[in-house]
């Protein structure tokens, strides 16, 4: 008896009228913890997705432009490191070709040539496990698309090219994490990585066509992106190389920014309209409750209650209902971490 | 300064400006309460019973006049002024006893106590059973108001209003709401207090109120018709 007299009479007239109308008080918590759930969703989705996957992105220097010529070397990438606004140059090569993923059933597998593994300095990607660099006639393959090619290190993949469409076997010697690709379960697509005697031997001349820059700064900046290039591709052309074409890349932005985009839009709204809903719930509460007790409110003002007095009462419930919904909300996240944590592994 | 009387209503007017024009429901009312006086308003509905009742509990202004309890005018304060004063100085009784139901009976005696600060948390407990106990239910302390019958929730309602020891009870047809036998108990109730020292204004509608109280105020279209004839 004693115990229960430390909260003082008022508050306990509030609790009870909240156990009192115990389904209305029950709505409202849950109204409130899945206003909260929402906006928190959104929250993290947004720095999830925003924050982390354009760190991971921007991480991989991605390229600002991407210069078409015949025979990109290592003699041309230094030249145009040393030019003016240019931080990073590197020859690259992509071939579109084909994989075995099955009895008759291949995937589309792009190929990324590399000159020097250990020197990656525009596209970057890393190791996960196995082996790097990969030897003659090995292939390090992205992550995302092991799942579409049911392949593992150690493993031989049966592979065409373009050029003379016969197979031609290579052995998976490593797994790598490139965030610069768009995931390959997705998109059904596989990413293979190799070298320049690999390509040759795959049937195709060895050569690189890409010349990848970095700017030095503002790397989101299209006009001074496309000044550079020009740059590049005028000094490109008094050398002697042959620039067919200049692609300037989405600056700046992950490959499936606009999908992305799309997704967050979703999850804003979804977010938006559980508040509202919540808000809504949360409002008719209070105001039954309030217009259920207009003559208690006028009962105790005539024996000496404030008006600060009262909406204290009535502030207290509301955010007693607020904290009960909090309380409900961090107890199921505290729930979904241990689930989140093991499913961020797939991306 | 007349120090013999508590109340003193001079002068009193009450207006409600409506769609019909002016209305009066007090007009120049004069009144004067000794300490320790049970006075009964009587009148018939609409004659500015309640409205009196009201401006001396500071539940109500007047439009013009004074009012004056002790050494204190009340016609001129604020709202807040007003619900301070009301605190230490009147308790109120309505005819539908009013209880909080979420809470038991003694907690409802405490309520005032908690709202007002005048009384030490530590003695609000044992004052409220007292309180209780002076009416005659200290049985149903711990029970919810929706169990006890219309007397006791009554009592229980004269408790809660002697909370914060007033000196000034006001009760608004405070037995309307109950049997004749019940009916005495509570007026023998509100008897005893004036008889101890409570001054007490009540409006009723019983009958033979002389035996019980020490004066009466008859009221008729919000006038005090002196003199003989009060239950006509
Ligand atoms: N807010 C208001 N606006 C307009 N008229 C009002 C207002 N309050 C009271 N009145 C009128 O003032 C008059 C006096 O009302 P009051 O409540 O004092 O009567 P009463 O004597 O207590 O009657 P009853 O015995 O029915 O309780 C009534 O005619 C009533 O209609
Ligand atoms: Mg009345």
């Amino acid at each position: 008896m004693e115990v229960v007299y430390m909260i003082s009479v008022r508050w306990r007239k509030v609790l009870g009228d909240l156990w009192l109308n115990k389904t209305r008080t029950l709505l409202a918590v849950l109204a409130i913890a899945i206003g909260i759930f929402g906006v928190g969703t959104v929250l993290a989705g947004y720095s999830i997705l925003t924050h982390e996957i354009n760190a991971n992105f921007l991480g991989t220097h991605p390229a600002s432009a991407i210069l078409y010529t015949e025979n990109a070397d290592d003699k041309l990438a230094a030249a145009v490191e040393s030019l003016p606004g240019v931080a990073n140059a590197e020859p690259r090569r992509i071939v579109t070709a084909r994989i075995q993923a099955g009895p008759n059933e291949y995937r589309r597998l792009l190929l990324f040539v590399i000159d020097d593994f250990n020197n990656l300095r525009v596209s970057t990607f890393k190791l996960e496990r196995g082996n790097w660099p990969p030897a003659d006639r090995e292939i390090l393959i992205e992550r995302s698309a092991l799942p579409l090619i049911k392949k593992e290190i150690g493993d031989t993949v049966i592979i065409q090219t373009p050029n003379n469409g016969q197979d031609h076997e290579l052995k998976v010697t490593g797994i790598v994490h490139d965030p610069g690709q768009s995931p390959g379960d997705v998109d059904n697509i596989a990413y293979g990585y190799i070298t320049l005697n690999t390509l040759e031997s795959l049937g195709e001349t060895r050569a690189l066509n890409e010349l990848r820059i970095v700017v030095d700064e503002n790397s989101k900046d299209v006009t001074r992106i496309t000044n550079v290039a020009n740059q590049v591709r005028d000094v490109m052309e008094k050398r002697g190389y042959h620039v067919s074409h200049v692609e300037i890349p989405n600056a700046g932005k992950h490959p499936h920014a606009d999908q992305m985009d799309s997704l967050l839009f979703l999850l804003e709204v979804f977010g938006i309209l559980a508040l509202i809903l919540s808000s809504i719930l949360v409002a008719s509460t209070v105001s039954a409750l309030l217009s259920q007790q207009i003559r208690q409110i006028g009962v105790m003002k005539v024996i000496g209650a404030t008006t600060y007095q009262i909406a204290g009462l009535y502030f207290g419930s509301v955010l007693l209902l607020g904290v009960s919904g909090l309380l409900s909300v961090f107890l199921l996240a505290c729930g979904q971490a241990g689930h989140s944590r093991y499913s961020q592994r797939k991306y | 300064m007349n120090n013999e009387n508590l109340i003193r209503l001079t002068g009193v007017t009450k207006t409600h400006e409506g769609a019909g024009g002016t209305f009066h429901a007090l007009r120049e009312v004069n009144l004067q309460v000794k300490p320790g006086e049970f006075v009964a308003i009587i009148g018939k509905s609409g004659s500015g019973k309640s409205t009196i009742l009201n401006m001396l509990s500071g539940i109500d202004k007047p439009t013009s006049g004074e009012i004056w309890i002790g050494d204190t005018t009340i016609h001129n304060m604020d709202q807040d002024q007003l619900a301070k004063w009301r605190r230490r100085n009147v308790g109120v009784v309505f005819q539908f006893f009013q209880l909080l139901p979420t809470l038991t009976i003694l907690e409802n005696v405490m309520l005032p106590m908690d709202f007002c600060g005048i009384i030490p948390a530590r003695e609000r407990k044992g004052r409220a059973l007292r309180l209780l106990e002076q009416v005659g239910i200290s049985e149903q302390a711990d029970k919810l108001p929706a169990l006890l019958s219309g007397g006791q929730q009554q009592r229980a309602a004269i408790a809660r209003a002697l909370a914060n020891d007033p000196a000034l009870l006001m009760a608004d047809e405070p037995t309307g709401n109950l049997d004749s036998h019940t009916s005495e108990a509570i007026l023998q109730l509100f008897k005893g207090l004036a008889a101890s020292g409570k001054t007490i204004v009540m409006v009723t509608h019983e009958r033979d109120i002389t035996k019980w109280v020490s004066s009466v105020v008859k009221l008729a279209d919000g006038q005090v018709v002196n003199g003989s004839g009060l239950y006509d």
